[in-house]
């Protein structure tokens, strides 16, 4: 064997186990972030349907006293009143807490109905006129319908929060083997590298996070002309 | 003679809340027939019991009870379905409703509300919560944003175009009518292909036959 011919397959066998190091690190990346997911889910359920349940089962006694109370017992029952409203506001914050966490209608009814409701709650909250666009989607495992949801879910929080924008636009299209997800708004904008330069649950967390599942996340923005948020992943990204 | 009692089966997997619920519809005078801690058994004591109501939740081990309502509806349809639920979010509403459910409310709405829903399902008036209601209404003001009805995903030009395939124009003619190039209109009529999950002309002509959109 010729010395050139054995330099190649040197450099083709470096290269092979360059490729088995990165899918490794992908894959382990993965793992890593399904049981931060996982523990979030396992807690949302604890709040929704632990805690949630019993304040419910409380809300109902107390119903039951409110009932049994003397006509004349008006000072008892303005008490009772008082820890019926304290009983429906700690059950309303402990759903919000849930949702917060890892909203249980992911797991329940898909990614669509999710992102749905998402859409809407922010558009309430926020007072953002917010729209979705979607296809009819493929058959997606939970790992991507996470990931999709997440992106939105942090796209959206920086539109309405941190842009202030007025008018948000999500569409979710599959373009043949990948799933194109696209947020615009008409925000004050920003300078992308700057928002792609926060790690952790930023958009440059996101973007990390993509690259985990082979996508791409890229930003276009410029001061004044609101952000086009736009991420590409492919359907198999084993 | 007093009308016989409605006969009531309950269905959640939370023992607590059961109970709960069990002895304030019967302190209200309900018959009840059965409790299930799970979706495969809700069926089962349905089939068995054949109680005029199941009151019965949406997240259940086992089977969910949006699969109850399903079953329930298609085995036994004389059995009105009650959803007694910690969501309040709409898309749980609109799929319980769609699945068949005549009634809809939280799990922590008082005792009176609580047998007055019992009572109206039970006459086949239905019972739907404030927010319940709400969210049908919105529904019905908004029919395109319903979650099961691809057709309401197609922009309206798509729509045009999926008329106009529909009653047999070519490509070529539908370009002429909406005065539209020739790779535009295609590009629109692959669009609707692709967003009904049809593959040519005669499966959307089906599609649209099925859904009742020809005229």
């Amino acid at each position: 064997m010729s010395e050139a011919t054995e330099l190649r397959e040197l450099y083709q066998q470096l290269l092979q186990r360059l490729e088995r190091n990165e899918r490794e690190f992908r894959r382990l990346g993965r793992a890593v972030w399904k049981v931060q997911e996982d523990e979030r889910r396992r807690i949302a359920r604890e709040l929704h349907d632990g805690v949630g349940q019993n304040l419910t089962v409380l809300k109902h006694r107390l119903h039951e006293l409110d009932a049994a109370l003397a006509p004349r017992d008006d000072a008892l029952r303005g008490t009772v009143a008082a820890a019926l409203a304290l009983c429906g506001d700690t059950l309303e914050d402990t759903r919000e807490l849930s949702r917060m966490l890892r909203p249980p209608i992911l797991d329940d009814l898909g990614l669509e109905a999710a992102l749905r409701w998402l859409v809407r709650s922010q558009g309430q909250s926020s007072g953002a006129q917010v729209t979705l666009e979607i296809d009819a989607l493929p058959p997606l495992d939970g790992e991507l319908q996470t990931l999709l949801f997440r992106v939105t879910q942090e796209a959206l929080t920086n539109a309405a929060k941190h842009a202030g924008a007025g008018e948000i636009q999500v569409v979710l299209h599959r373009r043949g083997a990948s799933l194109l997800l696209e947020i615009f708004d008409n925000g004050r904008g920003c300078d992308p590298e700057l928002a792609l330069a926060s790690g952790g649950n930023g958009l440059g967390g996101m973007r990390e996070r993509l690259r985990l599942y082979g996508g791409q996340l890229q930003l276009r923005s410029a001061v004044g002309e609101g952000m086009r948020v736009s991420a590409r992943v492919p359907l198999d990204y084993t | 003679m007093p009308p016989a009692p409605i006969r009531v089966l309950i269905a959640d997997d939370h023992t607590m809340v059961r109970e709960s619920l069990v002895s304030l519809l019967r302190s209200g005078g309900v018959d009840i027939v059965g409790q299930a801690a799970d979706g495969l058994d809700t069926l089962k004591q349905a089939q068995a019991l054949r109680p005029d109501v199941v009151v019965t939740d949406l997240s259940m081990p086992r089977l969910s009870g949006l699969e109850v309502i399903r079953r329930l509806f298609d085995s036994l349809p004389e059995v009105r379905v009650l959803v007694l639920t910690m969501h309040q979010e709409d898309e749980y509403i609109l799929q319980a409703v769609r699945a068949g459910a005549t009634g809809y409310m939280v799990k922590d709405s008082p005792a009176s509300e609580l047998l007055a829903a019992v009572h109206s399902v039970h006459t086949g008036k239905g019972y739907f919560g404030p927010q319940a209601a709400r969210a049908l209404a919105e529904q019905l003001r908004h029919p395109e944003r319903d979650l099961g009805n691809p057709y309401g995903r197609l922009t309206p030009r798509e729509r045009e175009v999926f008329h106009l395939i529909a009653e047999g124009l070519t490509t070529k003619e539908i370009a002429r009518q909406l005065t539209i190039s020739v790779k535009t209109a295609e590009n629109h009529r692959a669009r609707v292909l692709e967003k009904l999950a049809v593959r040519n002309t005669a499966e959307l002509v089906r599609y649209a036959l099925r859904k009742g959109l020809l005229d």
